[in-house]
């Protein structure tokens, strides 16, 4: 939903190896370096033509931050930039599909019995589930003979950090 | 007129002369202004010594209106032309007037524009003008003082203020003739004045709470990179509701009630602020109300007392932060020091619970009614370039979400809260009935799905979409929000490429006519008229360009031709002999030909210094 039709290359915008695998204090650190020079603050006193640059460059640069810093939207620009295309709705996982509904099962009982023990244990129940399709992400990305596979594991980390989101906002209306 | 050139320690010659800024904390209840002098940041008083303006403005017939103490002198025989808080209006229209949950004594009437305005013995005044004379207040001390013309201030805004109210703090800038460098959000103002001499690494928790609003921002500083992680809070809560607390609870003592006389009501609601500010000491305070306001009552409140009036209220500020360390991904333990900034942190209860929620004695050091100028003033300086380029940057984000209406009168949110700043995000729409030939697009801004619980911010139109079966045009709607985090939205039809494009001009505000005018009215007293002002404008334009250019001639020339450089210099020097003269559409136009020639050695020049500041930080990495 959020991708402005553009051709860019975030992980060569802040010069990073293009993989999944990422270095994030590398990654604030050139992000901090790329604003220091692009920032519209840089530009108050510069022509009109200028500022609207600097907007420009660092909108861009706020972009490819956002997107590499997370694990999800990371995965899905690297299949973008392989020309990947997903089809939607196609995750054909009868286990995973099943070991969700149990989870919203269990999180709606939560939201009923108000277990905030139960609850952290759903956390990191999930917490585990996300780093194991990261995991196999990070395999299929370093291994490089076919992309396709990825997108299961983006369609399970979509659902699991919906199913996340969720659970932090009962964990907020609870306490 | 002369100026008096002072050059920063450490600067040594300075480059260019010393350019005059301000920052001002407009704020509900006082306001302020400062400005940093000899490497020093400090707040300036007026002629009897005094740091901070009471945002009080009085109308009178036939008289300049009255601002600050002297009309907060008078607020109580006057209340129907004494307008106080005028801050809880900005952005607002009679609706949400009517839902703020005060009783306001003012006669609103509708005006031309949504924007209410206020029936005085002056005539019919918005919230926007109201705001406007506090700031030309301002202005006047801080050119008085400093002996010269302000080139630019920061304005700090509630960081939870959304578009409307930034869109009407600008405008007021505007009317009072302010050039707005930047719309500084107040609790990262005060990290800021805090943080850049304390080269205070790590996350930050600034708490906020002033007369009328609260917000709660969690700030990491890291080698000089001020980046806002999440910001939060209530627009209307503040330490006005304590006082308003305690005055019911007088009231309810005294047999009050809440239709009593308009001066009556204020009469308590001051002696309930006096009392509030002596109990920040005190364990109690005598209460006594002037039989010439309608009841003689005699009573005291003990501490344990008031706590019990406003604890609700301080709860509400600690949910907020709850809210803003989830946005954050951070939790209570990373946070390494706790900022206290805005009068209403004085009331010990909240520096109690604010303690016990961080598990953190909070920093007061520098005095709350000042701190957010202080560091408005800190950042006017360096955006005016009077502070050498590689100091401290901000990175802010925006406070709420940004959505547009789809079906069932549900939001769809395109900009999440707490999303880096300047920001472009692009959401599809299909039609929904066959040979659809418009679409309204409607924004707004909140975090609730339907759309009456958020703010309209624009409706427009898109009209001309070719006539298709439903689903068969596909429209853009692309959001972009400027570093003052201020909203542009645009709408494309992608087949044919028609395209409509608004500058959100909240619903409440003003139209750029009625601000003009505004203006020619302010200036009607003035020397100078709109056409001086134009001239004015071009030249000080023009000059910044010519500035620009030379300054990018003679470091870059080397990514340049021979013939683009003779082009560009053939134009800088047409732009500089007409500079100086007094025709401003000749300045405006040979502006123009210098910005066309010099557009893509801008691009250039941007891409080398990119290229350049990842090539010194690959050099670090090794």
């Amino acid at each position: 939903m959020n991708d402005l039709p553009h051709t860019d290359n975030y992980f060569e915008l802040l010069q990073l190896p293009v993989q999944y695998a990422i270095d994030k204090s590398r990654l604030s650190s050139a992000y901090r370096e790329l604003q220091r020079v692009v920032h519209p603050d840089r530009f108050v006193n510069a022509s009109a033509h200028e500022r609207c640059l600097a907007q420009q460059k660092a909108t861009l640069v706020n972009d490819a931050y956002r997107i590499l810093r997370d694990d999800l939207s990371r995965a899905q620009h690297l299949l973008q930039l392989n020309q990947v295309e997903c089809q939607p709705h196609t995750l054909s996982d009868p286990e995973f599909l099943m070991a969700q509904m149990q989870l919203r099962e269990e999180l709606e009982m939560i939201a009923a019995s108000k277990d905030l023990d139960q609850l952290g244990a759903l956390f990191s129940h999930v917490q585990q589930q996300q780093q194991a399709c990261k995991d196999r992400l990070q395999a299929i990305f370093s291994a490089k003979d076919g992309f396709q596979p990825a997108c299961d594991e983006v369609t399970k980390l979509q659902f699991l950090n919906k199913l996340y989101e969720e659970a932090e906002s009962l964990e907020e209306r609870l306490t | 007129m002369a100026l008096l050139q002072i050059s920063e320690p450490g600067l040594g010659a300075a480059p260019h002369q010393h350019r005059l800024a301000a920052g001002i904390d407009l704020g509900t209840t006082n306001s302020l202004v400062a400005t940093v002098r000899n490497g020093i940041v400090e707040a300036l008083c007026d002629d009897s010594g005094e740091y901070i303006l009471p945002s009080v403005v009085r109308y009178r017939e036939n008289a300049p209106p009255q601002v600050g103490e002297q009309a907060l002198a008078a607020a109580s025989e006057d209340p129907l032309n004494t307008i106080a808080s005028v801050k809880r209006l900005m952005g607002r229209g009679i609706e949400d007037i009517k839902h703020l949950g005060t009783r306001l004594p003012y006669q609103f009437v509708a005006g031309d524009s949504q924007m209410p305005r206020i029936h005085t013995v002056a005539g019919d005044v918005s919230p926007v003008e109201i705001s406007a004379e506090i700031l030309k207040t301002l202005k006047r001390r801080a050119e008085s003082t400093l002996g010269g013309e302000l080139t630019g201030v920061v304005i700090t805004v509630p960081a939870y203020f959304d578009d409307a109210q930034r869109q009407a703090t600008k405008d007021a800038a505007t009317v009072a003739g302010l050039k707005v460098m930047r719309l500084l959000n107040e609790p990262t103002a005060a990290a800021l004045a805090y943080g850049l001499d304390q080269s205070a690494e790590g996350i930050h928790a600034i708490y906020d709470l002033g007369g009328g609003t609260f917000d709660i921002s969690i700030l990491r500083m890291q080698k000089g990179v001020f980046e806002v992680l999440s910001t939060g809070g209530d627009s209307a809560l503040g330490g006005d509701d304590f006082d308003r607390a305690l005055a019911e609870w007088v009231m309810a003592q005294a047999g009050i009630n809440d239709d009593a006389e308009h001066n009556q009501l204020r009469h308590v609601m001051a002696i309930a602020r006096r009392a509030k500010e002596k109990l920040t000491a005190a364990d109690s305070a005598k209460i006594e109300l002037d039989a010439s306001f309608g009841v003689a009552w005699q009573g005291e409140i003990t501490r344990k007392q008031f706590n019990q009036l406003v604890a609700a209220l301080v709860s509400r500020t600690l949910v907020a932060c709850r809210r803003a360390m989830r946005d954050a991904h951070i939790s209570a333990d990373e946070i390494k020091e706790v900022v206290m900034v805005g009068g209403s942190t004085r009331v010990p209860l909240v520096r109690e619970k604010v303690g016990e929620f961080f598990a953190l004695a909070p920093l007061t050091t520098i005095d709350p009614d000042k701190v957010v100028s202080m560091g408005a003033a800190q950042q006017a300086d360096i955006l005016v370039g009077n502070q050498p380029a590689d100091d401290a940057l901000l990175l802010d984000v925006i406070p709420l979400s940004l959505g547009l209406e789809t079906m069932g009168e549900l939001v769809e949110k395109v900009v999440p809260r707490n999303t880096t700043i300047p920001v472009a995000r692009a959401q599809d729409f299909t039609t929904f009935k066959d040979g659809q030939t418009a679409m309204t697009i409607h924004v707004l801004q909140g975090e609730r799905e339907l759309v009456s619980d958020c703010r309209s911010l624009a409706r427009f139109t898109l009209r001309g979409i070719p006539p298709k079966a439903a689903g068969g045009a596909k429209i853009r709607v692309t959001f972009q929000v400027d570093a003052d985090g201020l909203l542009t939205v645009s709408a494309k039809e992608l087949t044919t490429g028609v395209e409509s494009c608004v500058e959100v001009k909240p619903s409440y505000g003003l139209e750029s006519s009625e601000i003009e005018s505004m203006l020619r009215d302010s200036m009607s007293h003035a020397k100078e008229d709109l056409e001086a002002r134009r001239l004015r404008e071009a030249q000080v334009e023009a000059r910044r360009l010519v500035e620009s250019v030379d300054v990018a001639l003679s470091a870059d020339a080397k990514l340049l031709s021979d013939q683009e450089r003779k082009t560009i210099e053939k134009a800088l020097s047409a732009l500089k002999s007409v500079m100086n003269e007094d025709d401003h559409s000749a300045i405006q136009q040979s502006s123009a030909v210098l910005q066309k020639v010099t557009a893509d050695f801008a691009a250039r020049r941007m891409d080398a210094s990119i290229k350049q500041a990842l090539a010194g930080h690959q050099v670090d990495d090794l």
